[in-house]
């Protein structure tokens, strides 16, 4: 279990940093669904590990968005600055407007968005992690493209409104 | 632009993941080659996922590759009194760790196993191989910035303590962090000598209510020392065997009960 646990986790450290962008916040999260996989290791029923670690990473990050959102966070003991982390995008801008327009998305379609994208995830699949139909997935998923267009793409101003339909 | 399609967002999304049947993608590419604007969407989807696979692939790092390895020995700092660093999961400021055991998951470990401290020994050997491999972060926070922590740390698992020193043992205290143990919070110190070996602290809440005296248990390659005090319980975790384990388990419970 341990050492399958471990073959997940550069993805599972990046499907972290999808979700939740600022670096203390996806360490955490990371460590929580790690920490939460072991203690219910007993629990397992064997079944696809990496959905498994998936369900409860995207979970996690629900629930603490919500935890968050009664209480203060803990921005304020700081980051852990002497961590070291990749650059992750040469280009500062795109990364901020990038970081900056997927904080705009829901937390339920920002997970669909990166079980798809970055990692790979099939609509079953994710449907399975997200505990929701394949509809409700590719409903979710055309949303946070949409509003992800409109916030980004620069000469498409008309499409912030959102409208599901374009004239 | 063409309206003579009825090509949706959720059908041109499902068309760009190739989740499409044959038939449908068939219409899709129809559509895309009478209709620029269609096809200027899709390419814009196309770039941008591309452009987030960019921003979130450099950090799908660790795993087997983070083997333990020697630490830049100068960035370990031993101060006089080296405090319990951590850092909190950032869930839990509002709920505690309480909300974690409602994560609608497979429960934890049975209640009964909880009766003997069995789990605190499974529970600090696995995070100490948890986090024992990791190069790159295996504490939140670093031996030489406790200072705005330790009042923080005290609040979280109810017990203000200061971290041994080992120096006479040769050990250095690399950094801390807070875990859920049992679903309370809980404190790992790492430490670490010159040659690069690894020990790891647990100290927890105690669910039960007796003390124990050292008892020493072996698993996965990891050797581990665990007692009781009162509402505390420690492990101590280590590769290394059970001789010098027990000379720092006798300094670190000696620490413990004078502070």
């Amino acid at each position: 279990m341990r050492e399958a646990l471990i073959a997940h986790l550069p993805a599972l450290r990046r499907y972290a940093y999808g979700l939740a962008g600022a670096r203390a916040d996806a360490e955490d999260l990371l460590q929580a669904t790690v920490l939460r996989a072991l203690e219910a290791a007993p629990g397992w029923r064997r079944e696809n590990l990496r959905a498994w670690l998936y369900t409860i990473m995207t979970n996690l990050y629900r629930n603490g968005l919500r935890a968050n959102a009664r209480g203060p966070g803990l921005e304020a003991i700081g980051e852990a600055d002497h961590v070291a982390a990749p650059l992750a995008n040469p280009d500062p801008l795109l990364r901020s407007r990038l970081n900056t327009a997927l904080a705009t998305l829901n937390p339920e379609m920002r997970a669909v968005l990166m079980l798809v994208v970055l990692e790979g995830c099939s609509y079953a699949e994710v449907a399975q992690i997200a505990g929701v139909p394949v509809g409700t997935v590719m409903s979710r998923l055309s949303r946070a493209r949409t509003q992800l267009s409109g916030l980004l793409q620069d000469e498409a101003v008309v499409y912030l409104n959102r409208g599901e339909k374009r004239p | 632009m063409s309206e003579r399609h009825d090509i949706g967002e959720e059908e041109l999304s499902a068309y760009l993941d190739g989740a499409l049947d044959p038939a449908r993608a068939t219409a899709v590419e129809a559509a895309l080659a009478a209709d620029p604007a269609l096809a200027q969407k899709l390419a814009g989807w196309r770039s941008r996922d591309a452009a987030l696979r960019a921003l979130f692939a450099p950090y799908a790092t660790g795993g087997n590759a983070d083997l333990p390895q020697k630490r830049r020995h100068a960035r370990l700092r031993s101060t006089a009194i080296a405090y319990a660093a951590g850092i909190a999961i950032a869930f839990f400021a509002g709920g505690g760790g309480d909300y974690f055991l409602r994560a609608n998951l497979d429960p934890p470990p049975a209640a009964a196993d909880r009766a003997s401290d069995a789990w605190l020994a499974q529970t600090a050997r696995e995070v100490f191989l948890t986090y024992v491999r990791e190069v790159r972060h295996p504490v939140e926070v670093g031996a030489d910035e406790h200072d705005h922590l330790v009042g923080w740390l005290g609040n979280r698992i109810e017990k203000t303590f200061t971290a041994p020193e080992l120096d006479g043992l040769g050990f250095a205290l690399v950094g801390g962090r807070l875990l859920p143990v049992g679903g309370a919070p809980g404190a790992m110190l790492m430490y670490e000598n010159a040659q690069g070996d690894r020990m790891t602290i647990l100290i927890a809440r105690n669910p039960g209510a007796r003390d124990t005296a050292f008892q020493f248990s072996q698993g996965d390659g990891v050797n581990t020392m665990r007692w009781v005090d009162g509402p505390i319980a420690y492990a101590i975790s280590a590769f290394f065997d059970r001789p010098a384990l027990e000379a720092v388990s006798r300094a670190i419970y000696r620490h413990f009960q004078e502070s």
